[in-house]
């Protein structure tokens, strides 16, 4: 991890945390990936790709006890509030972090923002979040203790979101990550997870993981959920 | 293939980014309070540049608390968005030199 990005996702973890927030929140995304390969894959190869986004998982019952003004509580790091249009989503962003906040799409679906006024933000709704928060662990990063999603959970919900990416890069990626960290946790004795997990989800989305393990040479996988 | 969209992904959020903070250095005060003796009396006065002069505003003798610390406030923003700028510009060359691959990754 460079140094300063390193230093900069520290700083606003530890503030998270003074401020209530980090014990309510799961971290998502490809920053999971070096807390993975240095707290649960005993420092295993894995890939460093990621971008500058680190976001974070709010679930639809978490009930924030403080109001923490975010925005104003990271100002002096340099973070500024970015509004995107016309949907409405904030972003903090940062020249090494781009922070934001995510909730569990349900029903119907909407294009608005979940509102956070507890923490003067607001989160973007994405279906098949709730994949992640099923099942999670917490890890001692730098005496903190942040709660991500079980690996498992995760490299099936890569394989998922990839079926559905419209951006060739994005998915190129997604399948590339969630391939990784599956067969890692296959050699972290981790098969009978993987195993339960896929049979809970639904039958469309199974057909479309085999497609998708079918697709990209994912045999020995294919092999074990069979 | 999925380092070249994470590329093109990050240099589309650095450029996003500078208009961004280049919009919140608009928005800060501009100039910097000051206090100047004359005579053994302090008078304030905001400092700006206009059209590569420099010129003083003055504000009085005395001002509020609330405005020295606008100010204040308004140096450290400055100087911190600033620096995160020029650090916004080197990515972006970074990236679209790497993306045109004349940069090694």
């Amino acid at each position: 991890m460079d140094k300063s990005q390193y230093d900069i996702c520290l700083e606003v973890l530890i503030r998270l945390d003074d401020s209530g927030i980090l014990s309510k929140v799961i971290l998502i995304g490809s920053w999971c990936l070096p807390l993975y390969r240095d707290l649960y894959f005993c420092d295993r190869e894995i890939s460093a790709l990621r971008t500058r986004d680190i976001d974070f998982l709010v679930s639809r019952e978490t009930k924030f006890n403080n109001k923490v003004d975010l925005p104003a509580l990271l100002e002096d790091l340099g973070f500024i509030l970015d509004h995107s249009f016309p949907e409405g989503y904030v972003k903090l962003i940062h020249p090494e972090l781009i922070i934001e906040f995510l909730v569990p799409e349900i029903g119907r679906g909407t294009s608005k923002p979940y509102p956070l006024p507890e923490l003067a933000m607001n989160a973007q709704r994405l279906r098949f979040l709730g994949l992640l928060e099923n099942d999670t662990i917490i890890v001692d990063f730098s005496g903190l203790k942040v709660t991500l999603p079980h690996p498992v959970n995760f490299g099936l919900h890569k394989i998922i979101v990839s079926t559905r990416r419209k951006n060739i890069d994005k998915k190129a990626k997604d399948i590339e990550v969630g391939l990784e960290v599956l067969r890692l946790c296959i050699n972290n004795k981790d098969e009978p997870k993987l195993v339960e997990l896929f049979k809970n989800i639904s039958q469309k989305q199974r057909k479309k993981v085999i497609k998708s393990f079918e697709d990209n040479e994912a045999e020995d996988i294919l092999e074990i959920l069979n | 293939m999925a380092i070249k969209g994470v590329l093109k992904e990050e240099l589309e959020n650095s450029i996003k980014m500078q208009k961004k903070y280049e919009e919140e250095l608009q928005k800060l005060p501009v100039g910097s309070l000051i206090k100047k003796k004359i005579k053994g009396h302090e008078y304030y006065y905001i400092v700006m540049r206009e059209n590569g002069k420099v010129k003083f505003v003055y504000k009085g003798k005395r001002v509020s608390e609330a405005l020295v610390e606008e100010y204040a406030r308004a140096k450290e923003m400055r100087a911190k968005y600033r620096k995160l700028l020029s650090q916004l510009k080197k990515q972006i060359k970074f990236l679209k030199g790497a993306l045109r691959g004349q940069e090694s990754i």
